[in-house]
């Protein structure tokens, strides 16, 4: 263990917060600012919450001789993506009441609110709890969100795949009763009241949680629409004859970097071996508490699995997994992933139900000018006995639509203006990160951004025929990673206001990241930058190629074959 | 400065005059004058009497006021200051500390006594005048007085207490001496006026005295500085120049900030004006005049309503000017009050109308409220001159806004807190004349007329180790601004407790930042804060003082000093009632007690009002 002197500001914090409760509750009552104690800002992401302040309006407001916006934004979590049609009214109804009017689909299949004010925040999540959601571990030291494909028709076997992920997701919850005692008014008729005369104690996280955050996705080959090699831990379904056998592990993904520090780096999971479907959440489990053990404490920007994994070795690591099981893991079963994306419109599963994958842009329900998707949820929301099903992609399924139901949903739709088939492969592959203005790690604009950059492509790929083309373009306002944007075909990282990086050559299925191409690009710069590589790619791919492998035969840049040449 | 030999008394002789006072200025020895007049009160015994020879030969005269803001105090000394100059010898005294037992003993009693708000008297006469009205008032037979009443003629109740306490004498048998005279808002050229009359009146029937008389003492015998009594600090002793309403000084707009976030329904600017080169001086409680200008699109209005050329000359007073510059500088044009109401009536005859609605003292308020000059012109058209509508107009008037910054923490700056006031009514829109003058019209760079209008209550205790309580709703912060101000600059040591109320907490908290810096460096002890429409139901000032009951109590029973700014109407009676229940809880002795709590508080001005 590290020398306490030297643990970062945040293990001293979790380490006095008594399971996270800090001062959260003084926080919250007082009055004169809308603002935490800052302690307790570290503590607020453990219950799925981050502070953020209104960036547009910061120095506006400096100059009124207001304190900044304050607000906060709270992550749902949905285990698998995976919501009620209840869910999504009650979810609808809290953006509109307590947030800004919209609701954000993430990366990780969760919803977000956004500019919920301080004083609303408990009523919110009593809100979420009414309908069985939570935000607890939404954000924080923990096992965040549990990624799996939500597609319900791909086969049964996806059906098993997802109750697992249900089991991991409920293994690795944090059991502090601080978010019941806190957001619920530590009443016993809430579900998550703790055992009567149970003290707390967090048997896998110990008092101090874990060094840094902790992210688990799984895959149903050949979809690996959940990138689970951008997870630190990600698990490939492996199926024989429609039946479950079990997961390829892949441990120490994590897409997380900073700028000026070559030592930080972007890194997919390697893959140390197979395990049975009944021994996975105990794997789950052992690899994190050898992280919790072995992460480092004392700087925060090399706290992931990952350079733990690349400081140790991958053999000393998985000697210690297999000890700590008791059993060894065997060797990685062949499998194989095509893509990464969503398959957009109406699909039919074995069973006769139909579901539709619908396009949301930069994953923002709302209601805009011309398309008022919002409104046109809520209203199928009403009626629709299926599931609203999130994707990994910001996108959303409407699953298990009754036969009698689809003629309407896809009239509300159109009365709505909401588009089931989109404009261009570019932007229905699209992936943002929130960015500015509520993104206090933001150096540049992304969700807002990026429709715009589209819209000036399009005509582009039009002129080379490309337009029906799957190209993944990704865009986030800063380094750390949340849109994934090492794994995009064309990956667009913010440096300052209007200025991009941009990387290339990242594989279509999320196999192999991308690697920088050029630097502080403006929009003109990336336009002009990007129109010869779709020109060549029109005239000069193979059939078939994709855009991020046919940059590497060319020659525009090298493949990355592994986080530690990322750089080079 | 020579002394009239003549009348030298218990031996004094000239030589030692002149030894005494060698090297005095006029200023200095006219101070020194009052000062051993009231030496002798405070030395002597029981009470400050006057010269036995003068009593002998002349009956007394005392000038009594009864004043809110300091104007009343302020016309009073004018009126001592016009007496000395006759050589009347006069006892100034306050209401606030006159016991009504006094009242029958008094010869000659000239009244000079404010309005507020709707017909009340100031609180600092309010026991006088209860006591007066009341069947308990004596017979006053032998007394001779007269009144000056001070007022606003805006409010319906123009100068009511004037006009009880003149009525209320002569039925007491009192011989009035002149007619009252009633003053506006501008009301010293008025006072010296009416001094000069009732002075030469009560000189004609007194016994010559050569000697310039000394001003006299206040009740308690404490000497009282002329300058004091005539208006101004210390400092003009020297050679100061003046500001006031006929010389306002040119202040120059150094920032302006609009201090409510987006998305907020008030609309409320911070000022900060250079006082640079102006000498000018002010005490965190004063009040700064700004003189506005009429929005242009008002006046373009009123014209177009009258059917008059924009050009046509007018004369106003000794100025001869354009009609447009009259009404854009001159002329209110945003608020119809009844004196102009009744002057236009008087030019159109031909509405019956018009008359009704003058005659009609309970539903007059409501026909003026919201009205305009030119709505009145469009609903009552008549032909009429420039000249004439100059005539019927009253001049436009400075406002006087709550200072809100201390000259100690921004030396030569003085700063305000001005809510803008738009409102739509006739079918208009309206908006304030002062406060939409500095919202719109006024830039930075741009100058403003200003003057400094002391507020002579409204202070900060002497005592920096006094705690203090502060209640204000919106533009009611302003004054506390400056209470910090000071008080940090200072580094009193009693406690700063601030109450603040506005609409939202996201955009109408005003000056948040600064209070939680103050907060931070310990200049501030206590903010709470009570945001109306953040939550179903709506929480006031009001409730955070009945939730803080024990704090409060504690706190003036301590001796604390409870100061509150802000809407007269919507939140000074709230605040006053939370204060009675909270006393009446906190003692446990009831409402009764609580009453007299109060009215206790108020008299030794510890419970201080700013509303409006």
């Amino acid at each position: 263990m590290a020398d306490i002197q030297k643990l970062s500001e945040v293990e001293h914090v979790k380490d006095a917060s008594n399971y996270l409760r800090g001062t959260l509750a003084e926080s919250l009552l007082n009055p004169i600012t809308g603002a935490l104690y800052p302690d307790d800002t570290h503590l607020i992401k453990f219950h799925g919450s981050y502070q953020q302040t209104d960036r547009d309006l910061d120095s506006e407001r400096k100059r009124q001789k207001l304190e900044p916006l304050y607000s906060l934004m709270i992550r749902v979590r949905v285990p698998g993506g995976v919501a009620s049609a209840a869910q999504w009214t009650r979810m609808d109804e809290l953006a509109d009441q307590y947030g800004n009017g919209t609701l954000k689909l993430t990366t990780r299949q969760a919803f977000q609110l956004h500019g919920v004010l301080k004083r609303n925040l408990k009523k919110t999540i009593q809100g979420f709890n009414e309908a069985l959601l939570d935000s607890i571990a939404g954000c924080g030291d923990v096992n965040r969100n549990v990624m799996f494909n939500p597609n319900p028709h791909q086969s049964r076997v996806h059906e098993e795949v997802y109750e697992v992920s249900r089991q991991i997701s409920a293994h690795l919850t944090p059991r502090t009763s601080a978010y019941w005692e806190l957001w619920l008014d530590g009443e016993s008729k809430y579900s998550s009241a703790p055992n009567e005369g149970e003290e707390d104690a967090e048997p896998i996280y110990g008092k101090t949680y874990l060094p840094r955050k902790f992210k688990i996705a799984l895959a149903v080959p050949p979809h690996n629409d959940t990138d689970i090699f951008a997870n630190d831990l990600g698990l490939i379904a492996i199926e024989e004859n429609g039946q479950l056998l079990g997961f390829n592990v892949a441990v120490g993904g994590g897409m997380g970097m900073t700028f000026g520090m070559p030592e930080t780096y972007p890194r997919l999971g390697s893959l140390i071996g197979f395990v049975p479907a009944e021994k996975v959440v105990d794997v789950c489990e052992k690899v994190v508490t050898i992280q919790r053990d072995w992460g480092n404490r004392e700087n925060r920007k090399f706290s992931r699995l990952k350079y733990t994994l690349d400081r140790v070795g991958l053999d000393v690591f998985k000697a210690e997994l297999d000890q700590r099981l008791g059993f060894v893991l065997e060797p990685v079963r062949a499998y194989e992933f095509k893509s990464s994306g969503d398959a957009f419109g109406w699909s039919q599963g074995p069973d006769g139900a139909h579901h539709l994958t619908l396009f949301v842009e930069g994953g923002r329900v709302a209601d805009r000018p011309g398309s008022q998707l919002k409104t046109a949820l809520r209203e199928i929301a009403a009626f629709h006995r299926g599931d609203f099903r999130l994707t990994g992609n910001q996108n959303l399924i409407l699953a298990n639509v009754a036969p009698a139901d689809r003629l309407t949903i896809e009239t509300i739709l159109a009365k709505y203006g909401v588009a089931v088939e989109t404009s261009s492969g570019l932007r229905r592959g699209a992936l943002a990160c929130v960015a500015l203005n509520t993104c206090s790690l933001a150096f540049a604009e992304a969700e807002r951004y990026i429709p715009q950059l589209i819209d000036r492509l399009e005509p582009i790929l039009a002129a080379y025929n490309l337009t029906n083309d799957d190209i993944l373009i990704r865009m986030t306002g800063c380094p750390n990673g949340c849109a994934r944007p090492y794994l995009g075909e064309i990956g667009l990282v913010g440096r300052a206001v209007g200025r991009y990086n941009l990387y290339l050559g990242a594989a279509f299925n999320g196999e192999r990241m991308n690697k920088l191409y050029k630097e502080m690009l403006d929009e003109d710069g990336i336009v002009a930058e990007l129109t010869p590589l779709f020109a060549d790619y029109a005239q000069n791919r193979h059939p078939q190629e994709h855009f991020g492998d046919f940059m590497i035969r060319q020659g525009y840049v090298q493949a990355t074959t592994s986080g530690l040449n990322f750089h080079e | 400065m020579s002394f009239p030999s003549t009348t030298l008394p218990i031996g004094f002789d000239e030589a030692t005059l002149q030894q005494l006072t060698a090297g005095l200025t006029d200023r200095q020895l006219l101070w020194l004058s009052g000062y051993l007049y009231g030496r002798v009160g405070t030395d002597a015994t029981p009470a400050a009497a006057p010269n036995p020879a003068a009593t002998a030969s002349a009956p007394t005269l005392t000038i009594l006021y009864g004043s809110q803001t300091g104007n009343s105090k302020k016309a009073a000394g004018i009126v001592a200051e016009a007496a000395r100059k006759r050589g009347l010898t006069a006892t100034v005294r306050d209401m606030n500390d006159y016991p009504t037992k006094d009242l029958k003993t008094e010869q000659q009693l000239l009244v000079v006594v404010s309005t507020q708000g709707e017909g009340d008297p100031p609180i600092a006469a309010e026991e006088l005048h209860q006591f007066l009205l009341s069947t308990r008032a004596p017979k006053l037979p032998e007394l001779r007085f007269a009144v000056l009443a001070l007022g606003d003629k805006s409010y319906l109740q123009f100068c009511q207490t004037g006009f009880e306490f003149d009525q209320r004498l002569a039925e007491l048998g009192a011989k009035r001496l002149l007619e009252r005279v009633d003053c506006d808002v501008e009301f010293e050229a008025e006072a010296r006026h009416w001094a000069e009359q009732v002075l030469s009146l009560i000189a004609e029937s007194a016994p010559q005295v050569v000697a310039p008389a000394p001003v006299a003492a206040n009740a308690q015998g404490k000497p009282v500085a002329l300058q004091a009594l005539v208006g101004g600090a210390e400092v003009e002793l020297e050679e100061q120049v003046e500001y006031s309403s006929r010389n306002p000084f040119e202040a120059e707009l150094l920032e302006k900030i609009q201090l409510n976030g987006r998305g907020s329904t008030k609309e409320t600017y911070h000022l900060e004006f250079s006082l640079a080169g102006s000498g000018i001086q002010y005490e965190a409680g004063d009040a700064l005049m700004v003189q506005p200008h009429n929005r242009p699109g008002l006046v373009q209005e009123v014209l177009a309503a009258a059917r008059l050329d924009a050009t046509a000359p007018v004369r106003l007073e000794t100025s001869e000017l354009d009609l447009t510059t009259a009404l854009t500088e001159r002329l209110e044009l945003s608020v119809v009050t009844r004196d102009v109401l009744e002057r236009y009536a008087a030019l159109a005859p031909q509405y019956p109308k018009l008359r009704q609605i003058l005659a009609d003292k309970a539903q007059l308020p409501a026909y003026l409220y919201g009205r305009d000059v030119a709505d009145l012109l469009q609903e009552f058209p008549v032909e009429l001159s420039g000249q004439q509508l100059a005539a019927v107009l009253r001049p436009l008037p400075a406002r006087a806004y709550s200072i809100a910054s201390s000259l100690l923490a921004h030396p030569e700056e003085v700063h305000l807190t001005v809510g803008a006031v738009r409102y739509q009514s006739n079918g208009r829109h309206k908006h304030g004349a002062c406060s939409s003058f500095q919202a719109d019209q006024l830039h930075i760079g741009d100058t403003a007329r200003v003057w400094v209008d002391r507020n002579e209550y409204f202070k900060l205790p002497q005592d920096p180790s006094t705690d203090i309580i502060m209640v204000g709703a919106g533009t009611g912060v302003a004054p506390f601004r400056a209470f910090v101000e000071e008080r940090a600059e200072t580094g009193a040591t009693g406690q700063n407790w601030l109450v603040f109320g506005n609409p939202h907490f996201t955009t109408d908290f005003l000056y948040q930042t600064e209070w939680l810096q103050h907060l931070k460096r310990g200049t501030l002890h206590q903010l709470d804060v009570a945001f109306s429409r953040d939550q179903q139901e709506k929480i006031y000032i009001q409730h955070r003082l009945l939730q803080q009951s024990r704090r409060l109590y504690d706190q003036l029973e301590n001796g604390a000093t409870f100061y509150v700014c802000g809407d007269k109407n919507r939140m000074a009676a709230d605040v006053q009632r939370a204060l009675l229940t909270v006393i009446a809880q906190e003692s446990g002795q009831g409402e009764a007690y609580a009453a007299d709590y109060l009215k206790q508080l108020r008299k030794s001005r510890r419970y201080l009002e700013d509303v409006y």
